[in-house]
Parts: structure tokens; sequence; C-alpha cells
């Protein structure tokens, strides 16, 4: 007898030090003031709509998502979709001063069963802001239901 | 029946090499802060065959596998091996000048049956290595099937 079971969800922390371009370059970097030692980041194509994206298998579920990423004067704006559905919309990741390992939460959010594909993409940036960098260390997934 | 007859789809891993259980050999997390994650887990040994292991439970799926690592000109060669069957082969990680942050992907890992275990072992080195010390700082499993 074979049996075929769908996961039902779990805890996952997904550390962002490679991904599958989309557009732009990506690239990990070293940096002691961050989290983990580093981020992965655009910082040489640094253009809106830079893109990449990292295959997601969970399980389905209800979770809470807390991305940790970085602030500056150079950032942009962030959206952050499993498949089409925009999960954290236009993060505004400016600030006139470098801010290290910030913490957005994102709570409830469902999440099917299969395989999806998480997509990180620059859209937009802030009057104030110098450019459309972004600086990214993980994302934490919490299964909460 | 155990949980590992069931032919369970898997989800994605994210697995940061930190304390293993050693095989063969002396295994510890080395700290390098031009490293991500602030070091590599590795065998001060330094021989031939060094080995450890870490459970490591996957699911069935077509995975990416992105692993990082440090090359020096002490590097050996390593294997990397799911219940015994090697996904990563031999994978040099000699160089002349010490590189830090190596990115090593497989694309289309394929699992067929639940895993157990994941483990290191050190296979050979290149003729122009003084040792036999392998390195990994991270390795992440991505179901993107």
């Amino acid at each position: 007898m074979t049996y075929i079971l769908q996961p039902v969800g779990k805890n996952y922390d997904l550390v962002i030090f490679d991904g599958d371009v989309v557009q732009g370059t990506w690239a990990l970097v070293v940096n002691a003031s961050k989290i983990l030692n580093g981020m992965y980041a655009n910082i040489a194509s640094h253009a809106d709509a830079d893109e990449f994206t990292i295959p997601l298998a969970l399980g389905k579920g209800t979770y809470d998502l807390h991305l940790v990423y970085s602030k500056d004067s150079d950032q942009g704006k962030l959206d952050v979709l499993v498949d089409s559905t925009v999960v954290i919309n236009q993060l505004d990741t400016y600030d006139a001063a470098t801010q290290h390992n910030q913490i957005h939460e994102e709570t409830n959010v469902a999440i099917g069963g299969g395989l999806h594909t998480l997509h990180f993409l620059v859209n937009g940036k802030n009057a104030a802001s110098s450019n459309h960098i972004m600086r990214l260390h993980m994302l934490s997934f919490r299964k909460v239901a | 029946m155990t949980l590992h007859d069931v032919q369970k789809d898997g989800t994605n891993v994210d697995l940061i090499p930190i304390d293993g259980d050693a095989v063969a050999g002396t295994w510890v997390f080395f700290i390098n802060n031009a490293q991500i994650l602030s070091g590599y887990y590795t065998n001060t040994t330094g021989t031939n065959n060094d080995q450890v292991t870490f459970p490591l439970v996957l699911g069935k799926g077509t995975y990416e596998v992105s692993m990082i690592y440090i090359t020096t000109s002490s590097r050996g060669k390593l294997d990397i091996a799911l219940d015994g069957n090697i996904i990563i082969n031999q994978l040099d990680q000699y160089s002349v000048a010490s590189i830090p942050n190596v990115l090593h992907r497989e694309s289309a890992v394929v699992i067929r049956h639940p895993t157990k275990t994941i483990s290191f072992t050190v296979n050979g080195k290149n003729a122009a290595s003084s040792n036999y010390y392998v390195s990994c700082s991270y390795i992440s499993f991505r179901r993107v099937a």
C-alpha cells in the first residue's frame, strides 16, 4: 500500500542568501552589523522591478511571517508575493539613517499545500530615497492555524 | 508502519550545521567573520574519510540544493549524501587563495523516499591541496517538484 500525504505545514526559517534572479544583480554580501553576518542585496543593479524568486513548499496552513531586513537612505519599497498573491505590500525600507535588522510582521497569511514560488520584488521607492536597493536577511514562517 | 514508510511529500528545509554526530574525525563550528553566519562547520582533524552526520527528514520530491562554503589551499573534496546516496560528489574546496561564501547549487535532486540522515564525508583532495579540511556554512533544500 502506498500512502501519499500532503504536509499539514510547519515552521520554517528561510535564510535569504541566494535566489533565482528574475531581474537585476543580486549577491551575498558579508556585513558584521547584520544578523547572520550578511545579506542578500541588489547593490550592483539597484533598479526598480529588480526581483528574485525562491521555491517554496511549506504545507497548508495559516502563518505569521517575520521579515528581517535593513533600512537605509538608498533603499526602495518591497513586495513579497506567494505565487501571484501579494503578502507584503510595498514595505518602505527607506530611512534617513542606516537601521540594521528591522523586523516586519504579517499575521494570518494563508498558504495552500503544494508547490509555490516566493517573489521578492522592488516596487518603487520613497520620494526621499536616493535609490532602489534592497537588503534582506531572512523570512520566518510560523504556523498559527 | 513508521513515519519513514509513508511517502510524504516534502517541504523546504534550511540547515545551518552547528553540532553534528561525528562518525570520524573532530568537527566544530569555526568562527570566521568573512563568512556568512560568522563561520563554518569543519573537520579540525583534516583527515581523509572524516565524516559527520545530522538527522534530516526530507519528504519525497525534487529539490534545488544550495550550499555555501569557503575554499582555501588546505581543503579536501566533500561528498554530501542522504541516507548514503550521494547528492554532491567530491566537491573540490581547494583554491590557492581563500575565497569565502562560495555557492554550490544542485538544481534537481530527486528524493523518492523520505530521508533520515545527511552526511558530510571527506573524499580525497586536489593534488595541489595541503590537507583534507572541508567546510559548510549552510545548506538549503527547496522543493521544486
